[in-house]
């Protein structure tokens, strides 16, 4: 059997093995780095992409909202004249339809026989309000007709006597359907 | 031998420092991402106010359309000159259809709103059926001739009915 002693004053170094490991040492380190790298600059240019986005939108909105403003100023003077046509043509279209022949109809039904109309007056200003004259040939027909046109709310404003016949003046409200 | 030391040093140091600095960019990331995922709300909201300020620039666009209604109303509904004579004329022709006297019409003129206004006024005469049978008439026209007043009185003949009336007509160019 052969005994060796290594007498010399340092170890001997493996070479293969000490440049094998610092190869490898070395390229885990450039992988390290080159991961570290790919990331943060990914990260970078999405963040800076998204800065970006969010820059444009808000100069968009901030010159829609300047224009915005102006055409609200734009909008409130159309409304403003459309309110006016829009009154115009409604009041007339309420007028057209104002139902003349509806009330003469439910006044001809309220009367009783014995009871005419002297005159009566109707109109698109005074709206549901009408005033007429009638006759009665007695005064107990004069009451029938009052308690007829007492649901609506009946104004007797003067009642007279005049050539045998019961005279009254009277005013009430009508709202009839178009 | 010195050499090999300071290689061993050096790659060692490059090792750990190269694998903090993943560690780190790691890190870092995720919390920019936490950043990102900030900016991305503001985005959203930002274009959700967007979106509402292109709605109203639409409404805008709707305002600038809502004349069209009221012209296609004055064209279909108010009477034009021509038309206007028309029925001046044929306003007699009723009064005969439904066997009513008349003997005059007055017509007064007002600006209104940029349009004429005429005022008509008549009296007729004539039984009640008869009366109601022109007050319906009158009523149906499609054009817009709107009676203000009937006043219903009796006529100067017996069973005879003196109707007066006020009509209004608007008249467009």
């Amino acid at each position: 059997m052969k005994i060796r002693y290594n007498i010399a004053k340092n170890k001997k170094i493996n070479y293969l093995r000490f440049f094998l490991l610092t190869g490898v040492l070395l390229v885990i380190s450039i992988g390290f780095i080159l991961v570290g790298v790919k990331t943060l600059s990914a990260s970078a240019k999405q963040f800076r992409n998204k800065k970006n986005e969010l820059k444009i939108c808000q100069e968009e909105k901030e010159a829609k909202t300047k224009k915005n403003k102006e055409q609200k100023k734009e909008i409130e003077k159309i409304k403003k004249k459309w309110k006016g046509k829009r009154g115009f043509a409604n009041g007339l279209v309420n007028n057209k339809t104002f139902p003349f022949l509806e009330k003469l109809d439910k006044i001809e039904e309220l009367l009783p026989a014995g009871v005419f109309i002297r005159d009566i007056t109707l109109s698109t200003k005074s709206g549901a309000n009408i005033q007429f004259n009638l006759a009665a040939i007695s005064s107990s027909k004069l009451l029938e007709a009052y308690n007829m046109f007492s649901d609506y709310n009946l104004v007797i404003s003067r009642e007279e006597l005049r050539d045998g016949l019961y005279n009254a003046t009277m005013k009430i409200k009508l709202v009839t359907k178009k | 031998m010195n050499t090999n030391k300071w290689i061993i040093y050096t790659i060692s140091g490059l090792f750990i420092l190269s694998g903090f600095f993943c560690i780190i960019s790691l890190i870092y990331t995720s919390m920019e991402n936490v950043t990102a995922k900030g900016l991305q709300d503001r985005i959203d909201s930002c274009q959700k106010e967007l979106a509402q300020l292109s709605k109203e620039e639409a409404s805008l666009s709707d305002w600038r359309n809502i004349g069209k209604y009221f012209d296609q109303f004055k064209n279909d509904y108010l009477m034009k000159m021509e038309e206007y004579s028309q029925f001046r004329d044929n306003l007699r022709t009723t009064f005969n259809k439904y066997g009513l006297q008349n003997k005059v019409v007055e017509h007064s003129y007002k600006q209104i709103f940029g349009y004429r206004k005429v005022n008509i006024s008549f009296s007729v005469e004539g039984t009640y059926p008869q009366i109601k049978r022109f007050i319906h008439d009158i009523l149906n026209r499609k054009e817009m001739i709107v009676i203000n007043q009937i006043k219903l009185s009796k006529g100067r003949r017996s069973a005879s009915i003196s109707g007066n009336f006020k009509l209004e007509v608007y008249l467009v160019k």
